[in-house]
């Protein structure tokens, strides 16, 4: 079997769906041959690694789609008898809370940020273990720091942001992380998003850390 | 567009071999209940179920998509789903070494639950991961549509505006090459 021959068939064989006679033969050049057996290792290695991402985005997917029933079947406003979508004063209110009070923990926190009177780099520090083992949710970048915000002890960084939504394993990886640590949890129920930027993360209004003592 | 709130099973099925969003709608709506009940009961949280949940579907796309699932007559699709469900929470328990009780005996349904690789091992992986995420929207979606989706050639060429199917494959040989480049090199930099 030539090269250009073998490397066409590696997927064939990971499918199961080689005739026995070049199966055998495929094999056969695995073990005799171990530029080959390198290449398909690689090829074995890198296809799962893609199923593995094309898994974490479908239940990242699921995940959204979930949120997206769960708040479309709210009760609704009785007076909405046209059967259009009107914005209740109240999630207005809400958001207004949130977005100022993200303000000013931006501007009142971003210089010296605290975590429980614990400096953020002694306390990123202590919680680099996690995202240093995996990563969060439907991306792939590698988190280097985190830091969380805490509506009692005010402190997070701030930097430009995106969300990313987080998996249901993702949170129990993270809550055990905690644990671990005795960082206490739990995660608030409903977490849903999360921020990060290249060197730090934020878990914005979603984790509650107790304190130590 | 068919509101998922009406969706049948067969609807669901059909929906899911399209991997319409609407299909995965129509089961959360009103074919996970009893799961998250049963989780719930069973010494799990909420976020154990919402876990179960989100693998369980998972497991009915994948056997959907393999052409490895058929609704037996009379068989309901939440039944179907509770059973996998049942199955995967036994398994955890017994994972976690957690007393299991007679109700929660797995159930004898024809289900045989694949090996759900979804956990990042350790920071080598995490990093192969990331060379995944640096390659162009492009390359990713094919090589998605190709190894996870399992999309013909022939729709990918349809989807991504590829003028033949075999371009479309020639397009994912170089986008699987490159990747396999970016890969050995951080294997080699790892050490």
């Amino acid at each position: 079997m030539d090269k250009a021959t073998f490397l066409g068939n590696m997927d064939k064989y990971l499918e199961g769906t080689l005739s026995n006679s070049v199966k055998a033969q495929f094999e056969n050049e695995i073990n005799l041959n171990s530029e080959l057996k390198k290449e398909f290792e690689l090829h074995k290695q890198t296809k799962e690694l893609i199923i593995k991402d094309g898994r974490r985005n479908f239940l990242s997917k699921l995940d959204h789609l979930k949120n997206e029933i769960d708040g479309n079947n709210t009760p609704k406003d009785s007076n909405k008898s046209n059967g259009q979508k009107k914005f209740l004063p109240w999630t207005i209110a809400l958001a207004s809370i949130v977005l100022i009070s993200l303000l000013v923990f931006y501007y009142t926190n971003k210089d010296t940020p605290v975590v429980n009177n614990v400096p953020f780099a002694e306390f990123s520090k202590e919680v680099e273990f996690y995202p240093s083992k995996g990563m969060l949710g439907g991306t792939t970048k590698l988190i280097k720091n985190l830091a969380i915000y805490n509506s009692s002890e005010s402190y997070y960084r701030y930097d430009s942001t995106f969300s990313i939504y987080l998996t249901a394993a993702d949170l129990k990886i993270l809550k055990a992380s905690f644990k671990n640590k005795n960082f206490g949890a739990p995660i608030k129920e409903g977490i849903e998003t999360i921020i990060f930027s290249d060197s730090e993360i934020i878990i914005n209004d979603l984790i509650h850390l107790q304190e130590l003592n | 567009m068919q509101d998922y709130k009406t969706y049948n099973d067969l609807e669901i099925i059909d929906g899911i071999k399209r991997n319409e969003d609407n299909a995965y709608k129509a089961i959360f709506y009103n074919r996970t209940n009893s799961i998250r009940k049963f989780i719930l009961k069973n010494s799990g949280d909420e976020e154990d179920a919402k876990e179960i949940e989100q693998k369980t579907i998972l497991i009915l796309f994948e056997k959907i998509r393999d052409n490895n699932f058929e609704l037996k007559q009379g068989v309901k699709l939440s039944t179907f789903l509770f059973s996998i469900a049942k199955n995967l929470w036994y398994k955890d328990l017994k994972k976690k070494n957690k007393s299991v009780s007679l109700d929660l005996n797995p159930d004898h349904m024809d289900i045989q639950l694949p090996e759900l690789d979804i956990t990042i091992r350790d920071e080598k992986e995490a990093l192969l991961l990331n060379e995944l995420e640096s390659l162009s929207e492009r390359c990713r979606t094919i090589l998605h549509s190709r190894y996870f989706l399992k999309i013909s050639y022939q729709r990918i060429a349809t989807v991504l505006g590829d003028t033949t199917p075999d371009n479309a494959r020639k397009n994912k040989a170089k986008c699987m090459k490159k990747l396999k480049e970016k890969m050995l090199q951080k294997i080699n930099s790892y050490g």
